[in-house]
């Protein structure tokens, strides 16, 4: 279980979040939503340990953050990057690849290969295995990168306890086809037991995904829990500072909503 | 999907076996140059004296003929050729290693600012060797130049890392900007002192600068064992953080990557390998900044093999162009930094041109 206590997190000039108390649990999708610069990547940046919160701290089973070793940490939780550019020509499969290099993950002769072949399957990307990786679009080097995370989670040990997954818009270029294909995915972990934290911007799709949905505005969080509870007018309209409706989607009634200017 | 699967899994270990050929070719080349290196030279002795030498020394013969090529062969070629070894391979590892940190194909050893210290320092030993520098060359005699050398390329470093760490942090992006900045004061530093200096300094500090193998001996092979040992036992423990940088800082530590460490760790093995190699042969440019990428257009960017394959490619490539260096104008040598460049611009142009890689 990854918690936050009182986080906050302030750079010289600004106040970039403050007072973040979060949870997520194991088997849980847990999805950040809020406006641009609402504090959604600085919370998962914090929450991976890459950035140390200025208040408050963080954990990982009650064990504080900080003093976890970047390698131990590594056995535990994946981290997909909103972003990676790389400044030379690894092919798809290499790529993916370095998610088994974590140290301390005892490999099996091949192992690292299978875990980032299956992954590339799975998010549909096993035929350009061998493609470099500077001649993929956006949307395919964004699945290379959750097949690296994937790989990542695959190779590790199983006793070192129950892992993280942590996304930051894995969604952004993809199309509607892959979209499905990661947000499932999602959910596959979360029920393999993967404590699954993602930061999307859509919110038909996080409310399509989340066990639980956490709204932030100007760094601290307007509203959580489930998507029936947080995805209301009210809230919305507030948070985002438009008029909004929230719908049904005919097939199971889940909330959907589009934006203002087009009703 | 499925259908096309194998294909393209089989162009994977394609890659997976040109590797493994890579490094066997370039042992086998290095073994081949390491033999012709030590059966060049004025004195006439060739290729086939080689063994009966080493069967002489073996058994303890040691008469007229045999004793002066062994003498050429074990006294003056052999550590001629330990140390075209050892300062090809440390400059193409601190090159690649470099290169990975920074994420950029343009760093080289001289970036962070080792070079150029190590220059500036020999420089001033030549310049000031009767006057400023004199307590200095007595206590080392003629090792002054090399330990100078390196003293300077290793203060540059530690002075660079000091100004640009913060609260135990160390950034690229000013490590790489204060690097060149360092680097450019040394230049100038250097320029000043040329400019002071008389007609033998600066025809001495001008070819100190361009490269030579010409002072090796036994004792400057001890002198660098040290290093080379150092090199060999930290650059694999490097390779994994390596790899993870190739991604950026934050991917790497989210694969498990100790940055402040691994970063530090290749900033110090860099300069050590390249501060020994300045030492005992001068500036030599080239190697560093296009070894490793030869090896990345063969071979691609996993560090696991472009780090042992630069270090053997690096490595024969000085030792063949000390060999032209020897030969072309007997019974003088041209500078190896020179012959470096001469021989080996031409053959990367080629590749680049050859290569369809999108970016190196």
């Amino acid at each position: 279980m990854l918690e936050a206590h009182g986080v906050g997190y302030a750079s010289a000039q600004h106040e970039l979040l403050a007072e973040i108390d979060f949870t997520a649990r194991p088997g849980v999708v847990t999805v950040l939503i809020g406006p641009n610069g609402a504090g959604k990547s600085t919370l998962l940046r914090i929450l991976s340990g890459e950035l140390k919160p200025t208040r408050g701290h963080v954990a990982l089973d009650g064990q504080p953050l900080a003093s976890i070793g970047s390698a131990v940490l590594a056995q535990r939780r994946a981290v997909v990057p909103q972003a990676s550019a790389l400044a030379f020509p690894f092919t798809a499969l290499e790529v993916a690849m370095l998610g088994a290099t974590v140290p301390g993950f005892q490999l099996e002769n091949g192992q690292e290969r299978n875990a980032a072949i299956n992954a590339l399957r799975s998010l549909g990307m096993g035929a350009m295995a061998d493609r470099p990786y500077a001649f993929l679009s956006g949307g395919e080097r964004q699945r290379v990168h959750i097949a690296r995370a994937l790989a990542q989670l695959a190779c590790a040990p199983r006793s070192e306890g129950r892992q993280i997954l942590l996304l930051d818009e894995p969604t952004s270029s993809l199309d509607l086809a892959h979209q499905g294909t990661v947000l499932s995915l999602l959910s596959l972990q979360a029920r393999a037991d993967v404590a699954v934290v993602a930061v999307l911007h859509d919110l038909n799709l996080a409310a399509a995904v989340a066990d639980v949905l956490v709204l932030l505005e100007n760094g601290r969080v307007a509203a959580a829990g489930k998507p029936d509870d947080v995805l209301k007018d009210d809230i919305l309209s507030k948070v985002y500072g438009c008029p909004v409706s929230v719908g049904r989607t005919p097939a199971n009634g889940k909330p959907f909503l589009l934006p203002p200017a087009l009703f | 999907m499925t259908a096309t699967l194998p294909g393209s899994l089989a162009q994977v270990s394609g890659r997976m076996a040109t590797t493994r050929l890579l490094l066997i070719a370039s042992s086998v080349g290095l073994c081949l140059a390491a033999l012709l290196s030590l059966s060049i030279g004025a004195t006439g002795i060739t290729l086939t004296a080689v063994p009966r030498i080493a069967w002489a020394f073996l058994s303890g013969h040691r008469d007229g003929d045999i004793a002066r090529e062994q003498l050429v062969l074990l006294d003056i070629r052999l550590p001629r050729l330990l140390l075209g070894v050892f300062v090809g391979a440390s400059l193409a590892v601190a090159g690649a290693m470099l290169q990975g940190m920074f994420r950029n194909p343009l760093a080289d050893p001289g970036l962070i600012g080792v070079s150029s210290g190590a220059a500036l320092a020999a420089v001033t030993t030549i310049a000031f060797g009767n006057s400023l520098a004199g307590p200095w060359i007595g206590t080392f005699g003629p090792y002054a130049l090399p330990v100078a050398a390196f003293v300077g390329g290793f203060a540059t470093t530690l002075l660079l890392m000091a100004t640009v760490s913060r609260q135990g942090s160390l950034s690229l992006g000013p490590l790489l900007l204060a690097g060149i900045a360092i680097a450019a004061l040394n230049t100038a530093l250097i320029g000043l002192i040329a400019f002071a200096s008389d007609d033998r300094e600066l025809r001495d500090l001008t070819l100190w600068m361009l490269g030579s193998l010409s002072g090796a001996s036994w004792t400057k092979v001890w002198a660098v064992a040290p290093f080379a040992v150092f090199l060999a036992v930290a650059a694999p423990r490097l390779i994994r953080g390596l790899n993870g940088l190739l991604l950026g800082e934050a991917e790497a530590f989210h694969l498990g990557v100790n940055l402040e460490r691994t970063k530090r760790a290749i900033v110090i093995v860099a300069s050590a390998g390249v501060g020994a190699a300045v030492a005992v042969a001068g500036i030599l440019g080239f190697v560093g900044i296009v070894v490793p990428h030869v090896v990345r257009l063969l071979a691609g960017p996993d560090h696991r093999v472009v780090v042992p394959a630069s270090a053997l490619l690096g490595g024969r490539v000085v030792v063949l162009a000390d060999i032209f260096a020897r030969m072309l104008v007997r019974p003088g040598e041209l500078p190896l930094g020179v012959m470096l460049a001469l021989i080996g611009a031409p053959i990367f142009l080629h590749m680049i041109v050859k290569s369809r890689m999108a970016s190196i």
